[in-house]
């Protein structure tokens, strides 16, 4: 979850880049180790006004019930989320 | 005799022996009361085992998941530390950056430790495409010394006598919790930077005049101007000028050791300075160029084959150096061998392409396409203002890279 979030928000810290560039790199990551349903949030959204210095904080969240085989047993309805913040450069 | 139909009570011991059941002659009541204790003792036993078994797994699994995301942490605190120290040289401001790097990245929940005893400013240099960055601490005893690169190990976490992320169960990890040494390091890519400029005839306009054909002269030119006498003032070559210089004293006050190279075009073009450290150099070429302006036609494609052979300058170049060619032009190429020829030979040699155009006449579009196909991008200016901030955002775009 960390080194999705840290990826998300690494591609977002890029110029020119669109939440689409970062949804890519998520799935790409998500195919590799069979994990589905994933979702990112960037806050602020990427967008242009961004300037150098500013942060982005990537969230990515994953529904435990469709990528655990045993947790969902106990906590079918959880959602693991974890998110990492970085500077535009 | 039983009936051979008759078959034992359950929990009895019985063997068949030539169609025969015969018991095993131990009562039952007994057997029972014995089994059922051993039951008991085995759960007493095994039961407290196997949750120690079950609380170590789930210790472990979330001591790895601490170690991973510190390394992520770890990771975010160099990149950011890098940023700072690239931007400022400052070791303090650098630290401070950190510090706001691991408040804005808790791990499980907490801030790390940041310190000036876990950040080591240096040098990472590899001796070939295929090595590996090797960091070399500056000493602290020179802190005048800039390197390039930046390394974090969580020494703070690690050496503290105090728990800063706990286990889950106490006991677990020999006291004082979770303490990863994690090491990131962050360094800012070495660069040969070739700048090709274009200084055709209409590099002698001002930036907001029309230009056509160019039978129509300056406005400012004076009457007696002839090819070869300083550019006018207030020319695009002037703002050229300007905002090329800001561009190199960006190169100049980062703590990278980048290398320029300056290359210009007109019907033909020149190598005005072989890859330096020393950006005056290039400056002084350039103005150069400004005291000794001849104008001719825009070759754009000789000035790009001008800035490939600079960057590969046998006895200049890097070859593990990240290669970058910046093309600036204010027109139309229309003399030589047209730009799109020597893209191939770019990509050869893995030079990203920024192009610049500069006023309405330029080809945006063929110049966008040309870097594009470079891993570059395009940028547009109408003002001297807009050029400055066209290689401002260049020098943005320059890539860092995570090495440890």
């Amino acid at each position: 979850m960390s080194i999705l979030a840290f990826e998300s928000a690494r591609i977002a810290v890029l110029p020119e880049s669109t939440i689409d560039d970062v949804r890519n790199q998520c799935q790409l990551l998500c195919n590799d180790d069979g994990l589905v349903g994933y979702d990112v949030e960037l806050t602020p959204p990427v967008s242009t006004d961004l300037e150098s210095g500013d942060w982005i904080t990537a969230t990515v969240s994953l529904p435990l019930e469709e990528n655990t085989a045993v947790g969902s047993w106990f906590f079918p309805s959880n959602i693991l989320t974890d998110s990492v913040s970085l500077q535009v450069p | 005799m039983r009936n051979l139909s008759v078959r034992p009570a359950p929990g009895d011991f019985a063997c068949i022996r030539s169609g025969r059941v015969v018991h095993s002659g131990i009562r039952h009541g007994s057997r029972r009361s014995v089994r059922h204790g051993a039951v008991v003792a085995l759960v007493c036993v095994l039961l407290p085992a196997m949750l120690a078994v079950m609380a170590y797994c789930i210790h472990v699994a979330y001591a790895e998941s601490l170690h991973a995301r510190t390394q992520i942490v770890s990771d975010a605190i160099a990149k950011t530390a890098g940023r700072e120290y690239a931007m400022t040289g400052n070791r303090d401001a650098t630290l401070v950056a950190a510090r706001e790097a691991a408040n804005r990245n808790l791990v499980g929940g907490v801030e790390i430790p940041v310190n000036m005893g876990d950040l080591e400013f240096g040098i990472s240099d590899r001796l070939g495409e295929s090595s590996q960055y090797q960091f070399t601490p500056i000493p602290a005893d020179q802190p005048r010394v800039y390197g390039n690169s930046i390394r974090f190990t969580t020494n703070s976490l690690h050496d503290t006598t105090q728990t800063i992320l706990p286990t889950l169960f106490p006991g677990f990890g020999g006291g004082g919790g979770i303490r990863p040494r994690i090491v990131a390091a962050n360094t800012q890519g070495s660069m040969d930077v070739a700048i090709v400029l274009d200084r055709s005839g209409s590099m002698r306009y001002a930036g907001n005049e029309f230009v056509g054909d160019g039978s129509v002269p300056p406005a400012a030119q004076p009457i007696d101007w002839v090819p070869g006498q300083p550019v006018l003032p207030g020319a695009r070559w002037h703002d050229t000028v300007a905002a090329v210089d800001m561009f190199l004293r960006y190169l100049d006050s980062s703590p990278q050791r980048e290398q320029v190279s300056l290359a210009s075009y007109a019907t033909e073009a020149t190598t005005d300075c072989r890859l330096t450290y020393n950006v005056s150099e290039v400056s002084a070429a350039m103005h150069g160029i400004t005291n000794e302006f001849y104008g001719g036609w825009t070759a754009m494609g000789k000035g790009m084959r001008k800035g490939v052979e600079a960057l590969t300058d046998f006895e200049r170049s890097r070859r593990w150096a990240v290669r970058v060619m910046v093309l600036m032009t204010d027109g139309v190429h229309n003399e030589g061998q047209p730009p799109e020829w020597i893209v191939n030979r770019l990509k050869d040699n893995g030079v990203m392409l920024f192009t610049i155009t500069f006023g309405d006449g330029a080809d945006q579009q063929r110049m966008r396409d040309l870097a594009a196909s470079c891993n570059g991008e395009q940028f547009h200016a109408t003002n001297a203002w807009q050029l400055g901030v066209a290689f401002g955002e260049i020098s943005r775009r320059l890539p860092s890279l995570m090495t440890q």
